[in-house]
């Protein structure tokens, strides 16, 4: 008889999920999901107010995500297919949305757009709305490459050089030695990310300024342990373990150290000027700089939000309609007038609504000087992960944090690392 | 308290525990250990109403301060009228959903309750266990099929995912808490009314209800506790910003690069202030209830 | 008679014209929450069953693969056991900390005094703060430097404790905020403790019974119940407790706070591995329901309910 009753317990079941499937209607409203955050808002308005002048009849509906806990919110939606018709995106959901089928290609409809410049918007950026290099996923809101800021007040206070274009990380290293010695202050903030999706951000520059890779050119044989990559780790872990000028791991300073004036310098992309600059009146000078040099040359991380037409939209073509002017010249002097990013357009580079902004910073062109420097993170191939998350990120990420607590050589745990990636790719 | 009178002596319940045991400690102790341990219990508390009267910078500034250098009310106006928050109607929305969920979290878990610690049936104790292993397995693993099928019944961006549900037996953790609480009132009661000629909803209603009052209090304040704060449900099923919780509301202070602490305190505060007053009501009517009692 | 309606004899259960009457009340009684169990869970359940036997990315369709994320998960992955070290730990702490330290706040609380009220609404304040601000609330109580906790143990001449940032301590902290937070279960204690019957405590005091043995003759047995449920909800609980790790120390440092649930949320929602998550869920699920059954036979041993007591 309990057989039955379970029997008759999953017939019930199953029958009330059947209930109901979503009707096709004709297109009446966009939905368009978005994050609330001051510096993003102006955009958000700009793009809703252009899309109801060409299209006065179509209602826009805007649905907010809360910050925290995005990725749940998202993947949720993703997986019932209720994701509304433009969507926020960031770079990290850029590939398995992409695989997943979840965001619709459009490089189909910018090649067909006569009024959509593509090749306009820096290519090493654009790299970011890709994948392998192929489609268009996401038309990214800014020239997001990530730059030197500085604490020029604590700089000064300790008798140390201000960063100039030429500096090297041995330069670097010397001035934030001097600030630790006379104020005891860190100087590389954020802890290296590691517990954030951007943590590749800042280690793999570091590899390749010393002419390392993460994968070998064949695109098959992990590269953690070659002699070049293991001297960009080691040059990493240095600032921890040698020379003590990076902020502990476990040093929580409760808050944005660079922010809150414990940390001389932050690496990060320009929407951080935001959060500064709301800060009344402004504890500290400070200004941005280009990133130092590395023996092999200039290199810096990348990581962009922006937005995107999910596969969901009843109608691509004009929910492309609506995320194209993000790319504007419009959208993006209005980004900039917030200080949230710098213009992803080569043709608004000397442009009047980025260069005469108002200082801090006084410098903010470095971040467009300094965008070629920018590189993609290592795509691998596989069912291994990314560098955002899965086996690889979780390998490297633990073999880096054992290496800045001195539980084991930079050596030894770069080698533990390559070898279970290896045997991941390898099955 | 109709049954009051028919129950036996033995059984008068809501009586002090420990009152005759501790007499000898001395009641200075007992008030010594009671203001330490709240100090101790407020500390959070008191960290968050002292953060939401600092000024943004403070906030931001190193090393962080206990209790603000300069008093600064303003956030509390600041927060409340937040660019695209809407706290009135998110006040509303919480109190809607507290209203219609809370009746049926109390009467179906009691009920519930009485059939699994009063009634002896076949596929009894098969029930029960499955009942406590719906919350055996993690949540996470089910949120998406969950999703799917408010998906499926229409139900995205309602209130009803978060009502609904709760009218069906109330959560396992209720039914199982009353259920404990009903195998402890002795069985001579409602054999006695049995012979009077009562059903087993009249018993239920007469003797078990009024008898398990703080069993009953206590699950109907921690049912409101946990709606109020919920975070996660609200969060999935609800999107469109005229549908926000507070709970949920809380996060339009964080964004992409700026995190607005100073608001989130203020409002966590003001949320916090009528839970601190329904805890207090409803503890007067606990302590209350065992106060008449010891005057029998 | 009436003794019969509510122990039926099992040898003549069928015949008795009762038993199908007092079937259909039970199932009446019970009838809500079998409702939302088919309604609610049993789906999404099997649902989730079905995909631990297949890849699911999330974004796509599940792919059935056998066995083999359970194969993976006992042979390869090293976080599996690793999480799930430090779910252990973590539960064993909190069981027995949790529990001594909330049934004494709660006899505390039950002693008649006046202001009793009040006094009890501040020990719960903990739990009624918004889970948003909670998180930083409790990064700066612990916080090396500056953190009110290590500021009281230095005043009082002790060293400072590197609480959430060094690997020996982080767990431990975790176990000392659950405990802190757990109001929860002193609420259900006091509650428990107000339906101790008075009388009782009065026979034992005629009988010559000095504090301690009323506590352990008298509280404890009438309390068994009520900790039985704090024990079992407890346990469950604790092995899927990982949303303070995830958000004040993200399972570190050295994966000292990797708590097996934070390892399945992020295989799910990071990885989105969801097929894998869900192989994790069940043996998870397999390992809290064998514990509690055990605890479940182990009842009849220490839990004593007084309504029982009449064969």
């Amino acid at each position: 008889m309990l057989k039955l009753k379970v029997l008759v317990v999953l017939i019930l079941t199953f029958a009330l999920m059947a209930i109901g499937a979503a009707n096709a209607q004709e297109v009446t409203e966009i939905r368009f999901g978005t994050i609330n955050d001051p510096a993003v808002e102006r955009v958000n308005q700009l793009l809703v107010e252009n899309f109801q002048a060409l299209h006065p009849e179509i209602e826009v509906k805007v649905e907010y995500i809360p910050g925290a806990d995005l990725v749940t919110t998202y993947t949720t939606q993703a997986a019932a297919g209720t994701l509304p018709d433009v969507i926020w995106l960031a770079d990290l959901f850029v590939v398995p949305f992409a695989q997943g089928n979840i965001v619709y290609d459009m490089q189909p409809l910018a090649e067909g757009d006569t009024n959509f410049d593509l090749s306009d918007i820096y290519d090493n950026l654009l790299g970011l709305s890709r994948v392998n290099g192929e489609g268009l996923y996401m038309i990214p809101s800014s020239y997001d490459v990530v730059t030197m800021y500085y604490n020029k007040t604590m700089f000064e206070t300790a008798g140390a050089p201000l960063p100039t274009p030429e500096w090297t990380w041995v330069d670097y290293t010397a001035a934030c030695k001097t600030i630790l010695d006379v104020t005891g202050n860190y100087c590389f903030a954020n802890g290296g990310g590691l517990p954030t999706f951007e943590w590749w951000a800042w280690v793999v520059p570091f590899v390749a300024g010393h002419g390392g890779s993460l994968l070998a050119e064949d695109g098959t044989t992990v590269t953690l342990n070659s002699p070049e990559t293991l001297a960009g780790f080691q040059a990493y872990v240095d600032m921890w373990t040698k020379d003590g000028i990076a902020q502990p791991l476990d040093f929580d300073a409760g808050g944005n150290c660079f922010v809150v004036g414990k940390c001389a310098t932050a690496f990060f992309i320009p929407g951080l000027m935001s959060a500064l600059r709301a800060l009344e009146p402004q504890p500290f000078e400070w200004d941005v700089q280009v990133v130092p040099s590395h023996p092999q040359g200039k290199f810096t991380g990348m990581g962009t939000y922006g937005y995107a037409v999910s596969a969901n939209a009843q109608n691509p073509e004009l929910a492309w309609e609506f995320v194209k002017h993000l790319a504007s010249a419009d959208a993006q002097l209005a980004i900039a007038s917030n200080y949230a990013g710098t213009p992803l357009l080569r043709s608004l580079r000397e442009d009047p609504g980025i260069t005469d902004l108002a200082a801090p910073p006084e410098n903010i062109t470095a971040f467009i000087e300094n965008g070629e420097n920018g590189i993609l993170p290592t795509a691998f191939p596989g069912e291994c992960g990314s560098l955002y998350a899965g086996q690889i990120s979780q390998e490297i990420k633990d073999a880096l944090e054992a290496a800045i607590l001195g539980v084991s050589s930079v050596e030894d745990a770069m080698n533990m690392a390559n070898e279970n990636i290896q045997a991941c790719l390898s099955s | 308290m109709s049954a009051a009178s028919a129950r036996p002596a033995v059984l008068r319940i809501q009586s002090d525990a420990a009152h005759r045991r501790r007499k000898q400690v001395g009641i200075g102790t007992v008030y010594a250990l009671l203001i330490a341990g709240s100090l101790m219990f407020m500390l959070p508390l008191i960290i968050m109403v002292a953060t939401s009267f600092k000024s943004f910078n403070e906030i931001n500034s190193y090393p962080p301060t206990f209790l603000p250098k300069e008093w600064f009310p303003n956030n509390y106006p600041d927060a409340w009228t937040y660019q695209n928050t809407n706290f009135p109607r998110w006040t509303a929305n919480t109190l809607l959903i507290v209203a219609a969920t809370l009746p049926g979290v109390v009467i179906t878990s009691s009920l519930c309750a009485y059939g699994f610690a009063r009634l002896k049936f076949p596929g009894r104790r098969l029930w029960f266990l499955l009942v406590l292993a719906s919350i055996m397995l993690p949540p996470q693993v089910t949120l998406i099929p969950l999703y799917i099928l408010f998906f499926r019944l229409g139900w995205l961006n309602t209130f009803l995912p978060l009502i609904v549900p709760a009218w069906f037996g109330g959560g396992a953790l209720n039914i199982f808490l009353l259920r404990q609480f009903y195998m402890q009132i002795p069985r001579e009661l409602d054999e006695a009314a049995i012979i009077d000629g009562a059903n087993h909803l009249t018993i239920w209603w007469r003797i078990y209800v009024p008898l398990s009052r703080p069993a009953l209090v206590s699950v109907a304040l921690l049912t409101v506790l946990g709606i109020w704060n919920d975070f996660f449900g609200p969060l999935i099923y609800l999107t469109s910003p005229d549908n926000y919780t507070l709970a949920l509301g809380l996060n339009m202070f964080q964004g992409l690069f700026l995190t607005r602490t100073d608001y989130i305190m203020a409002i966590s505060t003001l949320m916090v202030l009528p839970m601190v007053i329904m805890f207090l009501l409803a503890q007067r009517y606990i302590v209350q209830g065992f106060v008449t009692s010891g005057l029998k | 008679m009436t003794d019969l309606a509510i122990h039926p004899a099992p040898h003549n259960r069928k015949r008795n014209p009762l038993f199908w009457r007092n079937t259909l009340e039970g199932y009446l009684f019970i009838l809500p929450v079998v409702l939302g169990l088919v309604i609610w869970t049993f789906g999404p359940m099997l649902a989730s069953a079905y995909y631990s036997l297949t890849d699911y990315k999330i974004v796509g369709e599940p792919q059935f693969i056998g066995f083999d994320n359970y194969v993976e998960l006992f042979t390869r992955d090293r976080l599996f056991a690793q999480s799930l070290s430090v779910t252990l730990r973590y539960a064993v702490m909190y069981m027995v900390i949790g529990q001594i330290v909330s049934l004494l706040i709660a006899l505390l609380l039950t002693q008649r005094v006046r202001g009793l009220g009040i006094f009890r609404t501040f020990f719960y304040l903990p739990i009624i703060v918004p889970y948003v601000a909670s998180a930083l609330l409790w990064r700066y109580l612990f916080n090396k430097e500056y953190g009110p906790i290590n500021a009281v143990l230095q005043t009082i001449g002790l060293p400072a404790i590197n609480w959430l940032g060094s690997p020996e301590s982080a767990l431990f902290s975790m176990v000392i905020m659950s405990v802190w937070t757990g109001a929860v279960t002193t609420i259900i204690y006091v509650a428990g403790l107000q339906q101790v019957p008075e009388e009782l405590y009065d026979a034992a005091k005629i009988d010559g019974a000095n504090g301690q043995q009323r506590f352990f003759a008298v509280t404890i047995p009438m309390l068994s119940p009520t900790i039985f449920f704090n024990v079992v909800t407890g346990f469950i609980g604790a092995f899927q407790f990982f949303v303070p790790a995830f958000i004040m120390t993200e399972g570190g440092p050295v994966k000292s706070t990797y708590f097996y649930n934070l390892n399945l949320y992020e295989k799910a929602f990071k990885w989105l591995e969801m097929g894998y998550a869900s192989a994790m869920a069940w043996v998870i699920f397999v390992v809290i329901m064998a514990l509690t059954l055990l605890i479940f036979r182990s009842s009849p041993l220490w839990v004593y309910y007084d309504g029982e007591t009449q064969s």
